[in-house]
C-alpha cells in the first residue's frame, strides 16, 4: 500500500508581478490550500522564492515556518527550481548547478522538504538534436546534483514536461538508463507526459523505481502536431497554444475528457507501494481557488477512496 | 492558529492528514459526537467562458459549484428559492437536483431562502394570496427534505415607515399563516432581518416576536446583518434562542450609522457608509464576535446545522471562492476548537 502525502503547488497564484508578493496574498492562498486538504506546499523559484527571498520576506526560514503554520500548512515538501541558470548539456556548469542546489537543498531541508525538482534540460527546439552523447553530459549533470543533494537528506527529481529536451519515450529511456538510480529520481507530471503523448499511468509502471515525486494534473489535448519542435515553442505553444490556439493545457483532475487515468495512477502506486508526495498543480487555471477546491474534492471523494 | 516551531515537528505527517480523513482512519475535525454541521448559502458565482456565472444556470456549473463546496468541507447547501428553481428545470425536479448534489457529497439542501413574491406583508389583503404562494413552493419542494423556509418578515424599511405597532402585528399575522401552512409539510418558517428590513432595531425585533406563533415562526440570525444595525447578534440570540433555527456567519466591517438603512432604493447594494457591507469570517477589520457566539451555541447546547455566507463577496474584485475558503478555514481553525 502507498504512503501518499499530498502537497500543492502554489505556483498558480504566481501570474503577474504583483502576484503573491503581500503577505494578505501568500496568507489567503495558504488558507486555500489548507482547507482544502492540502496541508504541504511547494514552492519554487518564483513563487515564495528560494533561501535570499525568504529571508528577506520572512526574516528567516524559521519565519517562513512559522507563516506556513499560522495559515495551517504543515510544511513545504518540495521546490521547483532552476538552480541559476546554466545548462545541464554544459559541462562547464556542472559544478555551479550542484553547488546552487546544495544551497537549495539546506533550505528545503531545514524547512522539513524532501524533494528538489528541476528541469532536466532545456526545451527541444533549443537543445535538438538529442545525441545520446548529450544524455550522458546531462546525466552526469544530475548524477552530480543529485549526490549533492541527498547529502543534504534531500531527493533530486527531474521533471519531464512536454516542451523538454526529452520527452520523446526512447530518450527517456535513455536518460533513465545512464543516471544514477540511487540519487537521481523522477518527478512525473501526469498532464505533461500526456500532452507528450506519453500515457503516465504505462510510463510509472516501467519507471516506478525511479519515480520519487509527482504533480497530479489533467490535460484534455494533446500536443499531436509535434509543435514542440518548433521554433520558441515555449511562447508560442505553451503560452500562445499553437496552430490550434489552444488557451489552456491544464486542467483540474476529474476534468470531464481529461486524458488522464488518475484512478488506475493510483492504483499503480498502491501496488508499488509508492511512499513519497504527490503535489497537485494548477497551473494555467483561471481560478486559482476554484481550481484547488476541485482538486480537494476528487481527491477526497475519488483518489482516497482507492 | 497557535502553532509553533516546535509544534512544527509534531505535526510531520502533513497532507497525509487529508487522505486519512477522507479514509476514515481518523475522525473530521468535529470528531465523533459532532454536534454541529456546516452549510453553504449559494451566492455563488464562477468564472466561465462567457464570464461569471452562477451555478444554476447548467448542469455543468452546479457540478463544479458542489464539487467546490464539499472539497473544503461543508456538508450541506443552502439555496436560494430562485436558484433551486432554476436546477430544478435544469434537471427535472427537486429530487433530481438533490441527488446530483448528492452524487457529489452534498448532504442536502437544509433551508431555502426565498420571500416567493411576498413583498408587502403589512398589508392584510396580501395575507391569503402569500399562503397561497408558500403552497406552489411546497408542491414544487415535494420529495426533499427541507428543514426551514427563510423570509425577510417585512419589506424594505423606506417602503413601509412609519413601522407602526399596527404594521408589526399584521407582519406576524401573514407568517403566522404561512408558517401554519409549511409546518404542515414539516418545514418551519423562519425570519431573516436584514439591517433595512422594517423589522431591524430591538423594540422591532421584539415586538415582532411578541406577535409571531413561536410554533409557526422562527428566528434566523444573520450575524452580519444585526451588527449592522448595531444589535450584538450573540445578544439577540442568547435572548431568543428557543425561537432561533439557524444562522448566516457573515461578517461585516461597518455599522450604519447613517441611517442607510432608510435610504432608497436599495441599501444593501447602495449605500453611503460603504460599496460593500459583507466580509467572510476572519477578516483584521470583522466586528462579529464569532468566537463568542460560538461559546453562547456551546452554553445552549445547539444542535444542527451553521450556515457560512457572504453575499457580494464579489464586489471590488474579489471571489466566491477564496472567500468560502478563507471562512471556512476560520470555521475549521478558529471556531470548531470551540465548538463542534
Amino acid at each position: 500500500m502507498a504512503n501518499i502525502r499530498w502537497g500543492y503547488a502554489i505556483n498558480q497564484w504566481r501570474v503577474n508581478e504583483t502576484d503573491l508578493v503581500t503577505k494578505e496574498q501568500r496568507e489567503s492562498a495558504l488558507k486555500v490550500l489548507s482547507v482544502s486538504g492540502f496541508r504541504a506546499v511547494e514552492i519554487g523559484d518564483n513563487a515564495i522564492g528560494g533561501p535570499e527571498i525568504v529571508t528577506a520576506y520572512f526574516g528567516s526560514v524559521h519565519g517562513l515556518k512559522d507563516f506556513l503554520n499560522s495559515c495551517g500548512m504543515d510544511r513545504v515538501c518540495s521546490y521547483f527550481g532552476n538552480l541559476g541558470g546554466g545548462s545541464a548539456t554544459n559541462p562547464g556548469d556542472h559544478v555551479r548547478l550542484s553547488e546552487a542546489a546544495k544551497r537549495l537543498a539546506g533550505f528545503l531541508a531545514e524547512l522539513g522538504g524532501s524533494c528538489l525538482v528541476v528541469r532536466p534540460l532545456g526545451s527541444y527546439w533549443r537543445e535538438a538534436p538529442i545525441t545520446q552523447e548529450k544524455l550522458r553530459i546531462v546525466a552526469d549533470c544530475w548524477n552530480r546534483v543529485g549526490r549533492t543533494t541527498k547529502s543534504e537528506g534531500i531527493q533530486t527529481a527531474l521533471h519531464i514536461d512536454f516542451l523538454c529536451g526529452v520527452r520523446k519515450e526512447s530518450d527517456l529511456d535513455e536518460l533513465v538508463k545512464v543516471s544514477d538510480a540511487a540519487t537521481v529520481g523522477l518527478a512525473l507530471d501526469t498532464a505533461e507526459l500526456a500532452i507528450a503523448g506519453i500515457d503516465p499511468v504505462k510510463f510509472y509502471e516501467k519507471n516506478y523505481a525511479r519515480v520519487k515525486h509527482f504533480h497530479f494534473k489533467d490535460a484534455v489535448l494533446a500536443d499531436t502536431l509535434d509543435e514542440y519542435k518548433e521554433p520558441n515553442a515555449d511562447v508560442q505553444l505553451l503560452n500562445g497554444g499553437g496552430k490550434r490556439q489552444i488557451d489552456r493545457w491544464f486542467y483540474e483532475m476529474g476534468t470531464p475528457g481529461g486524458l488522464v487515468n488518475f484512478p488506475a495512477l493510483v492504483k499503480a502506486m498502491n501496488q508499488h507501494n509508492y511512499d513519497g508526495w504527490v503535489v497537485a498543480e494548477s497551473d494555467q487555471s483561471p481560478h486559482a481557488e476554484e481550481s484547488v477546491m476541485l482538486n480537494g474534492w476528487y481527491v477526497r471523494q475519488v483518489l482516497s477512496k482507492l | 492558529m497557535s502553532y509553533t516551531r516546535r509544534d512544527f515537528g509534531k505535526v510531520a505527517v502533513s497532507g497525509i492528514a487529508l487522505a486519512q480523513v477522507a479514509g476514515g482512519q481518523v475522525p473530521a475535525a468535529a470528531g465523533a459526537a459532532q454536534k454541529i454541521k456546516w452549510s453553504y448559502m449559494d451566492h455563488w458565482t464562477m468564472r466561465s467562458p462567457r464570464g461569471w456565472v452562477a451555478p444554476q444556470v447548467a448542469a455543468k456549473y452546479a457540478d463544479r459549484f458542489y464539487k467546490a463546496l464539499v472539497g473544503v468541507g461543508f456538508q450541506a447547501v443552502d439555496p436560494f428559492d430562485f436558484r433551486l428553481n432554476a436546477l430544478i428545470q435544469v434537471f427535472g425536479s427537486a429530487k433530481k437536483v438533490e441527488q446530483f448534489a448528492q452524487d457529489r457529497g452534498v448532504e442536502r439542501f437544509v433551508n431555502v431562502f426565498g420571500n416567493s413574491g411576498v413583498e408587502f406583508p403589512h398589508l392584510p389583503e396580501a395575507h391569503d394570496d402569500a399562503v397561497r404562494r408558500f403552497e406552489a413552493k411546497l408542491k414544487l419542494y415535494e420529495g426533499i427534505k427541507i428543514d426551514t423556509f427563510i423570509v425577510m418578515p417585512g419589506a424594505r424599511y423606506w417602503l413601509v415607515e412609519p413601522v407602526t405597532d399596527e404594521k408589526i402585528k399584521r407582519m406576524a399575522e401573514c407568517w403566522n399563516k404561512v408558517g401554519k401552512k409549511t409546518m404542515e409539510h414539516g418545514i418551519k418558517l423562519t425570519c431573516h432581518h436584514e439591517f433595512y428590513c422594517c423589522l431591524h432595531t430591538r423594540e422591532e425585533i421584539a415586538k415582532f416576536y411578541s406577535y409571531a406563533d413561536p410554533q409557526y415562526v422562527g428566528f434566523f440570525i444573520d450575524t452580519a446583518q444585526h451588527q449592522i444595525a448595531g444589535i450584538d447578534p450573540t445578544e439577540l440570540y442568547v435572548k431568543y434562542h428557543d425561537r432561533v433555527t439557524g444562522f448566516h456567519f457573515k461578517d461585516t466591517h461597518n455599522v450604519d450609522l447613517r441611517e442607510d438603512y432608510r435610504t432608497p432604493p436599495d441599501p444593501e447594494r447602495v449605500a453611503a457608509t460603504t460599496y460593500r457591507w459583507f466580509w467572510e469570517m476572519g477578516t483584521p477589520q470583522g466586528l462579529v464576535d464569532f468566537p463568542k457566539l460560538m461559546k453562547a451555541l456551546k452554553d445552549f447546547n445547539y444542535t444542527g446545522w451553521l450556515t457560512v455566507e457572504h453575499d457580494k463577496a464579489d464586489i471590488g474584485g474579489a471571489n466566491y471562492a477564496e472567500s468560502t475558503c478563507r471562512a471556512k478555514w476560520y470555521v475549521d481553525n478558529v471556531l470548531s476548537k470551540i465548538y463542534a
